[in-house]
């Protein structure tokens, strides 16, 4: 039997950046770290070994974080948007890892969302790209859209998140989903200039909260769903940008 | 100063009934319901603040409701041309929402800004129907069609015999005379190529084909220049053109055909070369050039220094101004029993376009409307206006013709303007659908849908030009433009663009004026250039021409249906014009009929969607309603044939590069 394969999930913290002369180089404090084992349904949580073993009392209480919080992953008692960020990460670093060249992970890497919190994948391949292989805004964005697909049930389940909670587990993909939110109204604009009633209907972020379903109907390059939703909650972004949509 | 952070929260768009009920412009003593958004309950106490020229003010409570801030105000009693803010309380202090981006949206800011336009216009003022219905054909006369009895040449002799140095081009494609030919060095119109009435009457058929309902010509008064604006004989039609008889015998044929004729009255000014004025001497009569204070005439001109120091319009000496409040010019030119304005209609014209209204005071363009329609009550008085016929501002004073009681409706250069701007890419289709929704919104709806739509006329050059070059005409000396020569690949540019400009002048509210020869593919810059002998140019459009006026024939929705206007992607523009429930906006009776018109202007196909539901885009909500109601699901174009889909009133596009569609729905 294989060894299972590991990669660490990072939970919390908080986000440094700093401008440099290679770009933006982001930074974390206070994380907690959690290691992923095992693939799919079969993944597991485990602590990581401890770094600091010269500093056991340090050592001890960050371990003891982590213990707790994969302790709880496993047993899901943690909220469902935790338990899908810690697939959605584990997922998204070893696709990259995989991929001797990343502006190619598309031809391997392909993923359907269905608007709710798995759909969180979608900022964090956003921030892997960006931060990690320091890909540039427009090129990152066209990667995670060729290797997403959404799919929206017919019922939607996923009611928005609140922004902060997506921050608390990291805050770089809050901070780039706000983005994304931002340039997507950008465009409302430009075609509704001035007209917030509408650009508010279509807007990723709303009230602080974050909708999952936008966001991936903002972001993926394929959009399969129902007469209905293209008739309502989907029309303006269906309006705008009608070649990404199929009707099922 | 702008407060951006509340700004989304706190929004007001006259486009929606929600915050602006009824949309558009609205009647004296008419109710009216205004309201703003305050999504996030910021606001404590809100007023409406509506103000408008001489120091008008009038300030209105608003009371929260489900929340919006509203107040129902009853509009003033003058017809007017106003602005209104919102003076909002809020915790932190005081703001104002005011208008921005197109007056359309509100901004918060410290202080007041620019308000938001509400026209208020004359309880009970209506427009000829019949003229809203039209499709309109503008001719020069000199040069539309000769007719073989040589009448011209008699006419040119006339003249001649009167002491003019006129020129008669014998060969009709000659060009027209552009260089100087006065003794102070400047460009006076004195060639003619002989046009006659007689030739119109020729060519009815023609213009009948191209489903035209009246004609429009520019001045045909005797007088000395080619284009006749500087009248000689008010009342005599000019001798180069036909006899009285020719012109009362065209307008009888043409009314057979179901086509009215309407004339062009210049009546700011005269030419000295005039019964009236008489400077060269050239007429029997006493005028107030060569009579001085003994001409009856005396009185229509402002001497500064009798003779040869007088008021003349633009400078041009031979053109001197006449003061429209002198009892013996009001009378002979317009009240008088048989005065000029009457006369003309009694010989068979059905309205006047007059001649730089601007120019013209309010109360004697109210004087004249009074005439035209005590003599032909259907008849149509168009202004020459080249703004905003609303907010227009001319020698101190707000002007009041668009508002009832004067004119019925203006040229609508602006239209021009846009769409020449979308089609030469110096625009984007956001840009044209914010100007034809604010047509929608500010002119009063009689004489919105009764709007003069041009794209060409002798003022300005063809259209054809401007879209195949992109040149600004106004640039160029008259020299420059002689020489230049429109190569053809970009009349093939022109033409391509042409079809789109003509496919949007037929699908929007008002009427659209072909102005002759560019159904025919006509070049010409500036005048005189523009006003070349009617000719076919290399790629003529009149089978185009002809399928927009068909189509305008046979839909009422084309003619008088409500409008709405749509921008689904930058290169294409989308107008919505439907009928339902078997009455117009002006509750005549239609036939029910929902067209789309989508455009593109690019270089490329595009798919597209087209949100036809949308609910600030011109429709009221009770027609948005009954267009859902109608549940739409497919669509055939009335040009081309091609299908096209339609759910839940998203209409699915595939446009081919430089097109035009006109989609039946049903």
């Amino acid at each position: 039997m294989g060894k299972k394969r590991k990669t660490t999930v990072y939970f919390g913290g908080t986000a440094h950046e700093l401008w440099t002369e290679r770009g933006l180089e982001v930074s974390y404090t206070g994380r907690t770290a959690v290691v992923a084992e095992g693939e799919g349904e079969d993944m597991r949580a485990e602590a990581p070994e401890p770094e600091r073993a010269g500093d056991v009392k340090a050592g001890y209480n960050e371990l003891a974080r982590c213990l707790e919080l994969a302790v709880r992953l496993n047993a899901r008692a943690v909220s469902p948007l935790s338990q899908a960020y810690f697939a959605a990460s584990a997922d998204v670093q070893r696709a990259l890892e995989d991929c001797a060249d990343w502006r190619r992970l598309p031809e391997s890497f392909r993923r359907e969302v269905y608007g709710g919190a798995e759909s969180i994948a979608l900022a964090e391949l956003l921030r892997c790209l960006l931060d990690e292989k320091r890909a540039g805004w427009d090129e990152a964005v066209a990667i995670v859209s060729a290797c997403f697909t959404l799919h929206l049930p017919e019922r939607r389940t996923g009611a928005p998140v609140p922004l902060p909670a997506v921050e608390a587990l990291q805050p770089r993909d809050a901070k780039l989903i706000a983005v994304l939110n931002e340039k997507l109204c950008a465009r409302l604009w430009e075609a509704w200039p001035g007209d917030w009633l509408r650009i508010g209907e279509s807007a990723i972020v709303r009230d602080d909260e974050a909708d999952f379903a936008m966001l991936a109907a903002a972001l993926c390059s394929r959009v399969y769903c129902t007469k209905e939703e293209l008739a309502c909650s989907l029309r303006t972004l269906y309006t705008l940008d009608p070649a990404r949509f199929v009707e099922i | 100063m702008i407060i951006s952070e509340l700004t989304p929260f706190i929004t007001h768009d006259p486009a929606r009934e929600r915050f602006h009920r009824p949309l558009g412009a609205v009647e004296t003593r008419a109710p009216l319901r205004l309201a703003f958004s305050d999504a996030r309950s910021d606001v404590r106490s809100a007023e409406l603040v509506i103000e408008g020229d001489g120091g008008f003010e009038q300030r209105w409570e608003m009371s929260p409701e489900g929340g919006d801030w509203c107040c129902t105000v009853t509009v003033p009693e003058e017809p007017a041309a106003l602005w209104y803010n919102f003076r909002l309380t809020l915790e932190s202090g005081e703001l104002w929402l005011s208008a921005a981006y197109g007056g359309r949206f509100g901004q918060l800011m410290s202080t007041k800004g620019e308000g938001f336009r509400l026209t208020v216009y004359e309880r009970g003022f209506r427009t000829p129907e019949w003229f809203r219905r039209s499709v309109m054909y503008q001719i020069f006369p000199d040069r539309f069609a000769r007719d073989a009895s040589g009448t011209a040449r008699r006419g040119v002799e006339r003249h001649r015999a009167m002491g003019r140095d006129v020129k008669y081009h014998e060969d009709w494609s000659e060009s027209v005379d552009w260089q100087p030919n006065s003794a102070d060095g400047f460009y006076f119109p004195l060639d003619f190529f002989g046009g006659t009435f007689k030739g119109i009457e020729e060519k009815l058929g023609y213009i009948a084909s191209l489903g035209v309902g009246v004609i429009y010509l520019n001045p045909i008064v005797e007088a000395r220049s080619n284009h006749r604006y500087d009248a000689g004989d008010y009342m005599q039609p000019d001798q180069i053109l036909g006899s009285l008889e020719d012109f009362e015998r065209l307008c009888a044929a043409a009314k057979e055909r179901g086509i009215r004729i309407m004339l062009d009255g210049v009546f700011s000014h005269t030419g000295a070369d005039s019964v009236y004025f008489n400077r060269d001497g050239r007429y029997p009569s006493q005028g107030a050039y060569n009579a001085g204070p003994a001409s009856p005439y005396y009185s229509w001109y402002d001497f500064r220094k009798w003779p040869d120091e007088y008021r003349c319009w633009w400078n041009f000496p031979d053109l001197p101004e006449v003061n429209e409040l002198d009892p013996g010019w009001e009378k002979l030119v317009i009240t008088g029993e048989d005065s000029v304005v009457k006369t003309w209609l009694r010989r068979g014209a059905e309205g006047w376009r007059l001649d730089v209204a601007d120019e013209l005071p309010d109360g004697t363009l109210a004087k004249i409307r009074a005439a035209v329609k005590a003599e032909k009550p259907e008849a149509v008085v168009l202004g020459e206006v080249w703004e905003d016929a609303v907010t227009k501002f001319s020698y101190g004073a707000r002007r009041k013709y668009a508002l009832g009681g004067a004119l019925d409706t203006v040229m609508n250069y602006p239209f021009r303007s846009a769409v020449l701007d979308f089609l030469c890419f110096r625009t984007n289709s956001w840009a044209l659908k914010g100007f034809l929704i604010s047509q929608r919104l500010h002119y009063p709806q009689p004489m919105y849908f009764a709007l003069m739509n041009l794209l060409s006329s002798h003022d300005v050059e063809r259209a054809r030009t401007a879209l195949a070059t992109r040149l600004d005409a106004r640039s160029m000396t008259r020299e420059q433009q002689a020489r230049f020569i429109v190569s053809d690949s970009q009349d093939a540019r022109g033409a391509a663009m042409q079809k789109l400009a003509a496919a949007l002048q037929f699908a929007v509210p008002g009427v659209p004026c072909v102005y002759y020869g560019d159904e025919t593919g006509m070049n010409g810059m500036l005048d005189p250039f523009n006003r070349a002998p009617f000719t076919e140019g290399a790629r003529p459009l009149t089978d185009w021409y002809r399928a927009l006026g068909a189509a305008h024939a046979r839909y009422d929705a084309l003619k008088c249906g409500s409008a709405a206007f749509f921008a689904p992607h930058p290169d294409v523009l989308c107008v919505l014009r439907c009928v339902t429930g078997g009455r117009d906006c002006f509750g005549s009776e239609a036939g029910d009929g929902v067209l789309l018109c989508a455009v593109n202007r690019s270089g490329a196909e595009i798919e597209t969607v087209c949100d036809l539901w949308l609910d600030n885009a011109g429709l009221t909500g009770a027609e948005l309603k009954a267009l859902a109601e109608l549940n739409l699901t497919r669509g055939e174009c009335v040009l081309s044939g091609e299908g096209v889909e339609v759910e839940n009133g998203l209409v699915k596009l595939r446009l081919p590069a430089e097109s035009a569609r006109l989609y039946i729905l049903h």
